[in-house]
């Protein structure tokens, strides 16, 4: 099913090491029609590549929005979302912590550091309203 | 020698007496005197006046016939009055004319005066007379009378008065002496009652009344004074006998209270209401190996872990100011330099009128079970980061499972038979099912534990939440739900919301045929708040009221009533966390009343941060 050609494509960045949810979100951005671009990082060490990359290189791609899990391998979400916050460009860039966790502290970290919480949930119509959630994000941004 | 102020009253009533009536004797006797002699002069003066008018008319002619013979004649008559010291007749020529002297007085004629007189001189009383003829003054008469007389009657009355004087006298002192004795002794008694008292201090003696007069008024107040005297002094007998004997008693009870604290395992201090400490027992200086000089007072602190001191002086000046007790964990440095966490309490001792007047604490070693305590916070914080991790990790697959189980339903069903779309439906309740049992365990791991710092919550808001929860199912249930206004209690809110939202949501699940009416209200009693859920639904049979409260128990299979049975479990478990207890009162097609306890001072069995 070939898309629709999109004058303009943003960049989602998703660190997510368990593949089902990184195919689910992939899901959810194509079920909403969003113009997002998915990378997926398997661990917090990646998308922190992915993220320093895009600030060096002006080839590479520049995320607009990113979604990262908490209990990730090798750095955690919250410390990924700590070092993305202390470059001056992604200071504002938004950010949802997408994780299976309930904790309060976590949600509390998550707010701190200026991002939305995302409780994973267990059904899948549940879970494809993570969709609506980035439309409004873009929406936010200026960017549709 | 004695002044007369200060002889006895006896004597000087005598000297009064006898100064009086010699005064007055003596007084009256001049007095007697001095009138007779007024009066005696004064007659003397007419008497002669009389006398020698008489001679000078009888010597007219001699003096008239130059009869110098006759006329002595005429005044030698005088001889009579033998007082009389001299008479002359003085010519017109002024010489004397003829003569009388009293052989025995040694005197000569008087000088002729040329007035009519009587006057009296140092040598007596003169009397001078015109002799006259035919009312011309031929001669004068002058007559000399001396004052012996005069003398006489005065030392004859001077001896009368003395010897009246004498006489008085030797009558009245004895008289007197008598008299005196009805003044005197009245007073004496008095005075020797007075004497006595002071002496032997008994007040119990009384002077005896001799008269109805002053004296006897006086007798009367004396001894009423005396009886007055005597009830006060009893009275302040009683009442320092009572001192003594409350000083013994708080003596006895000072002793009783060292033997107490000396023979007590804690360490034990009471202080002044300043503050200031100034008893320790045996078990604190010898815990300290320091001496009570050097931890009275404020000294103590010095064996305060340098850590805890700060806090603990304002802790302990805060208590002195408000009188409130003193309670304070900290850690006591022992002899060899080790530190020990204690736990200080002391209290206020009031008196009567409410002021403090003495502290008395003790320090309680709490050492092991801090170090308990401590690891038993450890161990719930290990507990508690399991039950996070493991709630994450065992989601996470089971979470694939349950939701690809659903997108093979939607997707890929039309290549499945009935059978494999039936076992596709086991996979994926199963693994709902998992995830909720996770879920239910976590939530239940973390019931036990209190959240933070104890804080009070207010119960109308904690219900008010939960019921904003099961908004759904109460409209959906057609139920009513009722309650009071509910108290300010010490729970964590969402731990009361919680349990609230248990109970609630248990009483629409398990509802009769009729539309559920739930009814939520609280009392005080015994220092703890009950509140209670009453319903009108299916009850429960009486042998699973215990039952009902374990961990993944269910009384039906039923799909009907859904859920994993760890929702009362969860109650139990917060309730039980604040010192509270839960029940249930129940029976079968009655409806059911959960009751659960929240202490007014809810008890920390445990405490651990999430």
């Amino acid at each position: 099913m070939p898309s629709e050609p999109n004058p303009r494509l943003f960049n989602l960045v998703l660190a997510e090491d368990n593949l089902p949810d990184a195919l689910l979100v992939r899901e959810a951005v194509r079920l909403e029609n969003l113009p997002l671009e998915v990378y997926i990082a398997a661990d917090g060490e990646r998308a922190i590549d992915l993220i320093v990359k895009a600030e060096n290189d002006p080839n590479a791609p520049c995320p607009h929005v990113l979604l990262l899990d908490i209990n990730l391998p090798r750095i955690d979400g919250f410390e990924v979302l700590r070092r993305v916050r202390a470059i001056d460009r992604f200071k504002a860039v938004p950010v949802v912590m997408v994780t299976s966790s309930d904790s309060p502290s976590d949600r509390k970290e998550a707010a701190k550091l200026g991002a939305r919480y995302f409780r994973k949930p267990v059904t899948y119509d549940e879970f494809m309203k993570i969709g609506g959630l980035l439309r409004q994000l873009l929406e936010e941004q200026g960017l549709l | 020698m004695l002044s007369f102020r200060d002889i006895p009253i006896k004597q000087k009533l005598m000297i009064v007496v006898m100064v009086t009536t010699t005064a007055a004797l003596l007084l009256a006797g001049f007095g007697i005197v001095a009138a007779d002699s007024l009066l005696f002069r004064g007659y003397l003066q007419r008497d002669l006046s009389a006398v020698a008018r008489m001679v000078a008319d009888n010597s007219t002619a001699a003096l008239k016939f130059n009869d110098p013979e006759s006329a002595a004649e005429t005044l030698a008559a005088l001889r009579a009055k033998p007082h009389v010291a001299a008479a002359c007749i003085y010519g017109q020529d002024g010489k004397v004319f003829a003569r009388y002297l009293r052989p025995d007085a040694n005197t000569q004629c008087p000088p002729a005066d040329v007035r009519d007189e009587s006057r009296f001189s140092a040598d007596g009383l003169i009397v001078s007379r015109a002799i006259l003829l035919g009312g011309r003054r031929i001669g004068t008469l002058v007559l000399l009378y001396d004052l012996g007389e005069i003398a006489e009657r005065m030392r004859l009355y001077s001896a009368t008065v003395l010897g009246v004087l004498l006489f008085s006298s030797a009558i009245a002192f004895p008289l007197s002496s008598k008299l005196r004795a009805v003044i005197a002794t009245p007073i004496s008694r008095l005075a020797a009652a007075a004497t006595s008292v002071s002496q032997t201090g008994d007040y119990s003696v009384r002077a005896q009344k001799l008269s109805g007069d002053e004296l006897g008024v006086l007798v009367d107040r004396f001894n009423e004074m005396l009886a007055g005297i005597q009830s006060r002094d009893g009275t302040l007998r009683t009442v320092l006998r009572d001192r003594e004997e409350a000083l013994r008693d708080a003596e006895k009870a000072r002793e009783r209270f060292r033997f107490l604290a000396e023979s007590m395992p804690q360490k034990i201090f009471t202080a002044t209401p300043a503050g200031d400490r100034n008893y320790f027992n045996r078990q604190f200086t010898e815990f300290t190996g320091l001496c009570f000089e050097q931890i009275e007072n404020w000294g103590w602190t010095q064996a305060v872990h340098p850590d805890d001191v700060e806090a603990d002086v304002r802790a302990w000046r805060r208590s002195i100011a408000t009188g409130e007790p003193y309670h304070f964990q900290h850690r006591l440095r022992r002899a060899d330099g080790v530190y020990r966490w204690h736990l200080t309490r002391a209290h206020a001792m009031r008196d009567a009128h409410g002021d403090i007047s003495m502290w008395i604490g003790s320090n309680t070693d709490i050492h092991e079970q801090k170090e308990t305590e401590e690891e038993l916070r450890r161990a719930n914080e290990d507990l508690q980061q399991f039950a996070y991790s493991a709630s994450h990790d065992l989601q996470e697959p089971i979470r694939n499972v349950a939701v690809y189980s659903e997108i093979v339903a939607k997707r890929y069903s039309h290549l499945l038979d009935a059978e494999g779309l039936q076992f596709l439906g086991f996979l994926t309740e199963g693994g709902r099912r998992l995830i909720t049992l996770i879920n239910d365990l976590l939530t239940y791991t973390r019931a036990g534990l209190i959240e933070g710092k104890m804080t009070t919550a207010d119960a109308s808001a904690a219900l008010q939440h939960a019921l904003a929860s099961l908004a759904e199912a109460i409209r959906e249930n057609n139920a009513t739900v009722t309650y009071d206004k509910l108290p300010q209690v010490s729970m964590g809110e969402s731990h009361l919301q919680q349990v609230f939202q248990n109970l609630i949501g248990n009483a629409l699940k398990y509802r009769s045929e009729t539309p559920p009416q739930i009814e939520i209200s609280a009392a005080y009693h015994g220092g703890a708040w009950r509140f209670s859920v009453r319903d009108n639904g299916i009850g429960i049979d009486a042998p699973y009221k215990e039952v009902i409260f374990g961990v993944f128990k269910r009384l039906h299979r039923d799909q009907k009533y859904g859920g994993t049975g760890i929702g009362l479990a969860i109650c139990q478990r917060v309730v039980e966390r604040y010192g509270g207890r839960i029940w249930v009162e129940s029976s079968l097609g009655k409806g059911s009343t959960f009751f659960f306890t929240v202490p007014e001072y809810a008890v920390r069995t445990q405490s651990a941060a999430v």
